[in-house]
């Protein structure tokens, strides 16, 4: 069977030469990079190369780069750590409704621990109003946290115009950046960023390793204690092999940035052109003009979309309902919801997300299953009939 | 989360999908208000019993597939019998099903006996019409 993988916002294929470049890691040094010895330092060396390549991807320096378990820890250790540091200044925080869940259900623990947090609206396209958070802005208000790029709609904020407001206002900005380094020019300086999210498996390096920047100066508490790893604030033995693959991933997306984003842009143009045509009754979900490529969100009305998903999975098309980190959850999408989406739009929505692995004549496959499928549960269907529509040529 | 093949082998070719019309037949449905899943289901009586069942549905993987049990679990059974329809009854046939979709079996259930509820309102009615026409 035909095999198509359209969900490389839940993960990417490694990348050969990221795979090379951690090989050495994996066999000969495999000294702990804390120890004093030959061993070690020749395991540090590659750390230490690894942390100039993430932090010159970013316009940081290396000492404000500490290595994570992935995104979710960055995110985690963000939030906590920042509100921790600086509960004395206040204690309210401020999040857009469409985070990632590791953003929000940290948010709902800080809550419980007697921090206030806002959730900003955003638009009928995922955007956070700009307004919207100056109004949100209070005296106590603390932290900031706004993603640079939703992971389910691929809608790109203004993070420059939200940096700019919270530098004014005095406010620590964090930015979830883990679907953005593949699709954004990221500048911590540039952006007045004052802590970022970032994770390896979304540019094509290994699984379970990620980084959170932090700007000199700011006060962060401890997450994970027991070592005096990454500048004696993150415990824990180093994932030598796994920090070198994603500094030589993070090198390679910089260097490809603006031939991935051509490829992605062509290809999910295509893709929506040619839904359009074959399938009648779908709506597109997410902002068009200011988006990530490689997502696309759709509702096919009157049609499941786990349904749509399981179907399309019997046939060899990897799609999803939303976020991975989400799947199999009770609740439908946040994000949708937060957008305003009706439920039975919700409910019928897809994500499909391009690499630059991906070609026109996969998706020519995924739009004839993908055409089949809905049909065939549209004539299940307990809700309103599909209508016919008459098809044109795609360009 | 994962479905076991039966519960594949059902969704990928359900039984009895379709509509049944006249007047020895009737709809029931429902809805769950949280995911949109909805449920339609129809029966066709004859001396109390249901000798016909489809069902349209819209929803995930689990819905359509005890929807489509369903329609085999209440042939030859009465209008009453109906009324007390158990959702282990669905479960017995399809082993198991993700706990995040166990609400499908409670609205297939809610579908049937509202099918059932709705028959025999159709029926007091089409009684009293004969009767004032006498």
């Amino acid at each position: 069977m035909k095999k198509v993988y359209f969900d490389n916002a839940a993960t990417t294929s490694l990348n050969g030469e990221v795979l090379n470049e951690m090989l050495p890691y994996l066999t000969d040094v495999y000294g702990n990079s804390s120890s004093l010895h030959s061993f070690g330092r020749d395991a540090m060396a590659g750390v230490d190369h690894a942390r100039d390549q993430i932090a010159s991807a970013i316009h940081a320096k290396p000492t404000e780069i500490y290595f994570t378990s992935g995104g979710t820890e960055a995110n985690n250790w963000a939030i906590r750590g920042l509100a921790y540091a600086n509960k004395e200044k206040g204690k309210h925080i401020i999040v857009s409704a469409i985070e990632h869940h590791s953003i929000i259900e940290t948010c709902k623990a800080l809550e419980k621990e007697g921090f206030k947090v806002s959730y900003l609206p955003v638009d009928e396209t995922g955007l956070v109003s700009v307004v919207n958070l100056l109004h949100e802005l209070r005296p106590d208000t603390i932290l900031v946290s706004v993603m640079m790029v939703n992971n389910e709609v691929g809608t790109i904020q203004h993070i420059k115009a939200i940096g700019d407001i919270l530098k004014d206002a005095n406010t620590l900005f964090h930015c979830d950046a883990v679907q953005a380094m593949s699709v954004c020019e990221v500048n911590v300086e540039d952006m007045y960023i004052d802590a970022l999210s970032m994770s390896s498996h979304k540019i094509h390096g290994p699984k379970g390793v990620g980084a959170l920047y932090v700007k000199k100066g700011t006060p962060i508490q401890k997450l994970v204690y027991g070592g005096e790893q990454e500048f004696n604030r993150r415990g824990g033995t180093a994932n030598v092999a796994g920090i070198v693959g994603f500094g030589k991933a993070m090198e390679l997306n910089v260097k490809n940035l603006v031939v991935t984003n051509k490829k992605l842009k062509e290809l999910s143009s295509y893709f929506i052109k040619k839904v359009e045509y074959e399938i009648p009754d779908i709506k597109v979900n997410g902002n068009l003009k200011q988006r990530a490529y490689g997502i696309v969100n759709i509702s096919f009305n009157f049609v499941d979309g786990e349904s749509l998903l399981m179907l399309l999975d019997l046939e060899g098309v990897a799609v999803s309902t939303g976020s991975a980190c989400a799947a199999g959850s009770v609740e439908k999408s946040h994000v949708l919801k937060a957008m305003g989406l009706e439920m039975k739009d919700v409910s019928s929505a897809v994500r499909f997300s391009f690499g630059v692995d991906n070609t026109k004549e996969e998706i020519d496959y995924a739009v004839e299953v993908l055409a089949k499928a809905v049909d065939k549960l549209r004539d299940i269907t307990a809700l309103t009939k599909k209508r016919k529509v008459v098809r044109n040529d795609v360009q | 989360m994962m479905y076991n093949r039966k519960v594949m082998g059902i969704f990928q070719n359900p039984s009895n999908v379709g509509e049944l019309k006249g007047v020895d037949c009737c709809c029931g449905m429902a809805v769950n208000n949280v995911f949109g899943d909805t449920v339609k289901f129809y029966i066709k009586v004859q001396d109390n019993v249901v000798i016909k069942a489809k069902f349209k549905a819209f929803g995930n993987v689990a819905t359509i597939a005890c929807s489509s049990i369903a329609t085999e679990l209440v042939l030859n059974r009465t209008l009453d019998d109906l009324k007390t329809f158990k959702t282990q009854e669905i479960i017995k046939v399809l082993d198991s099903i993700p706990e995040s979709k166990e609400y499908s079996l409670t609205l297939v259930k809610e579908a049937i006996v509202d099918a059932v509820k709705d028959f025999i309102k159709k029926q007091a009615r089409l009684n009293k019409q004969n009767k004032s026409a006498k």
